[in-house]
């Protein structure tokens, strides 16, 4: 019976009524956001992700990681998704400050890193994108690796097609260079953002 | 006009976009005669703001001390800034000590107090509470219930929107733009959205104008950006897979994002004296950037715009005041922050030549209980006293509806008069004699809602005789 409630359909995310249901997901928050990042790209982080300056870390996107404004959390569960009659409670911390934001996050982390700043942030945080660089020579193959590790195979035609013009106007000389526009694209789109 | 250009769009909306277009070309020009300028500001007070001792009887202090004396958070009589509305003859009041510039407007008129006012569903008073005959607002004495029925004018049940963005729903069409007409300075409260219109979010003073949205990473100059084969990517991104509602949302709130941070990046960062304040605080530093906006306001095409701000802390059950010293402490400094940054505000208004054009205002979850618990704190209320500010306001006066006593001003007396608590051990925790919706309406009426989408704007308002409590001129 555990099995059967384990992997049950509605259980596990991106199975293919999840894919078909419009409505289907939850924009990730901020601090599920960094970390699923981290997490993904072999980071090595001192984890101090909420106050970091430059307008990057969790606070700056409306959640000051164990101090919320009040005892009701970061949002409400009744907030919507904005323009649409569905709920989407982490939408009520997703604005136009808060979504550039989340970019410049990805931006930081893709072309440079969150340096150290001792004593507080002993490490700073980094990720590792090399790992890709071989397969940059060949867009179609650097996006079959990015959609299964980042979007679980979800990407459509549509995001591929314009995330793949980009990347290919880069010289293939510029292995680093076509990673970072692939994973910066993915990370920054709402396909990303919202965890189907 | 009593059909706006947007009821109008949307009763032609199946025409196709090419009638669209032709038609926003017409109602553009019925609406160019509106060359005029109006703002509102709104300053919501989170936690509960002690209004009870923010406008505090000068002459019947007896009343006031009476509750408050002894338990050490009663403001002396002698410090009192005083202040006397017409409204009540004979009757001498006094302003928190804190609120010197405040006192300045009123003397002024330029400042006007809101009496008693709170979420209601129906006109209610003491008895018809008590005996529960009237509806009242879901969850009383409770901040989250209470924050979002101040925001959405909603006291009974779900609203998706504010009063705020519902305002902006009837009036945005005046700004011959695409600038959002409701920008808020900390963060996108439910006050802000409205059923069609969205909030724009900003970063507060001292971060520039010019840099209070931004997308790092890119080229300086626009040109340079939309060569940018990756800046391009990123924009065509958000038009893809917009058939799943989430990342529809998502995508919508970026792209807006994205083409309002062009327009911000290119309208420089003005000076707007006398901001920044000697010593920043907060609500400054969101007022300081909402003048800036305002000072840009003909380059940005805004005829109308409202404004979120807000300044927390107000929920002091304990240590409001300085033991032994009650006119110091949390409460106090709190109230000059107030006061500076709203004076603050003024001045630049003044200067920018739109003081009678941009009308503040402020809210807060509830008042605090009349009679202080016992670590110099006050307990969760309901009626409250609020400020609007503005050369359009007619200040230096009370307004509100009669209460318990006849007056505007509710009577102090706990577990009598105006109490919803019975008993010894009644608090003092007033029922609004005004709704909000009524202080919402007035303020809606003069920033040119017509009488016919007043009730669009605020659903209950016509379970209230009084549409207009008379502080706008």
């Amino acid at each position: 019976m555990i099995k059967a409630i384990l992997l049950d359909q509605e259980a596990r995310g991106g199975n293919r009524d999840a894919a078909s249901t419009p409505n289907y997901g939850k924009l990730r928050e901020p601090i599920l956001f960094e970390t699923a990042i981290l997490r993904a790209l072999n980071a090595t982080s001192d984890g101090v992700l909420n106050n970091i300056g430059g307008g990057i870390g969790t606070a700056d996107m409306g959640e000051d990681l164990f101090n919320p404004a009040s005892v009701f959390n970061y949002f409400p569960p009744t907030a919507r998704v904005p323009g649409e009659n569905a709920v989407g409670p982490e939408f009520a911390i997703f604005s136009s400050l808060t979504s550039l934001r989340r970019a410049n996050f990805v931006n930081q982390l893709v072309y440079s890193t969150i340096a150290p700043a001792p004593p507080n942030r002993p490490v700073g945080t980094s990720i590792d994108l090399t790992g890709f660089n071989s397969l940059a020579a060949n867009p179609d193959q650097l996006l079959d690796a990015l959609n299964n590790l980042l979007l679980h195979g979800s990407m459509s035609s549509e995001m591929r097609n314009n995330i793949r013009t980009a990347v290919a106007a880069l010289p293939a000389t510029n292995a680093i260079g076509r990673v970072r526009t692939a994973v910066y694209l993915i990370l920054t789109s709402s396909q990303y953002q919202v965890q189907r | 006009m009593a059909l706006s250009r947007r009821d109008f769009l949307c009763r032609l909306g199946t025409f196709g976009a090419a009638t669209l277009a032709m038609e926003r070309f017409g109602i553009m020009n019925a609406f160019a005669q509106a060359t005029d300028y109006k703002a509102l500001v709104c300053i919501f007070l989170f936690g509960g703001n002690d209004s009870g001792n923010m406008v505090i009887p000068y002459t019947d202090y007896g009343s006031y001390s009476s509750a408050r004396l002894a338990s050490g958070i009663a403001i002396p009589q002698d410090q009192l800034l005083q202040i006397s509305p017409p409204r009540l003859p004979g009757s001498v009041f006094g302003l928190h000590p804190s609120l010197t510039g405040l006192q300045q407007l009123w003397n002024n008129k330029q400042l006007a107090v809101v009496s008693n006012v709170g979420p209601l569903v129906d006109e209610t008073n003491r008895t018809s509470y008590r005996n529960g005959t009237v509806p009242v607002p879901a969850n009383l004495f409770s901040h989250s219930d209470q924050q979002n029925q101040w925001q959405t004018s909603v006291a009974n049940g779900q609203a998706s929107s504010g009063w705020g963005g519902r305002i902006a729903d009837r009036t945005g069409d005046l700004n011959i733009t695409t600038f959002p007409p409701i920008t808020s300075v900390t963060g996108t409260p439910i006050f802000t959205s409205g059923n069609i219109e969205r909030p724009l979010a900003i970063a507060a003073a001292p971060t520039a104008l010019n840099a209070s949205l931004q997308l790092n990473g890119f080229p300086a100059t626009q040109a340079a950006r939309d060569a940018d084969p990756r800046y391009v990517a990123l924009q065509n991104l958000l038009q893809n897979d917009v058939n799943f509602t989430l990342i529809r949302g998502a995508s919508r709130v970026t792209g807006e994002a994205v083409s309002i941070e062009k327009s911000l990046r290119a309208a420089g960062n003005p000076a707007v004296p006398p901001f920044p304040l000697a010593t920043r605080t907060s609500l400054g530093n969101q007022l300081e950037q909402i003048a800036k906006l305002i000072s840009i306001r003909d380059a940005l095409g805004m005829k109308r715009q409202i404004f979120f701000a807000s300044l927390g802390g107000f929920d002091t059950h304990t240590n409001q005041v300085t033991g032994g010293a009650p006119a110091t402490g949390a409460h106090a400094n709190l109230l000059a922050q107030l006061s500076g940054a709203m004076t603050t505000f003024y001045d630049v208004l003044v200067n920018l030549g739109v003081a009678n054009q941009v009308t503040t205002f402020t809210l807060s979850d509830f008042a605090r209980t009349f009679v202080p618990n016992g670590t110099l704190g006050t307990d969760h209320a309901w009626a409250s006293h609020q400020f609007v500010m503005g050369g359009a306001v007619r200040g230096g006066d009370f307004y509100g509806l009669p209460t318990s006593n006849g007056t505007v001003f509710p009577s102090l007396a706990a577990g009598a008069g105006d109490d919803t608590d019975n008993g010894t051990s009644a608090r003092g925790r007033f029922v609004p004699s005004v709704s909000v919706e009524q202080l919402g309406a007035t303020l809606a009426t003069w920033f040119g809602v017509s009488n016919a989408d007043l009730v669009g704007v605020f659903p209950n308002l016509n379970n209230f005789t009084v549409k207009n409590l008379g502080f706008m001129a």
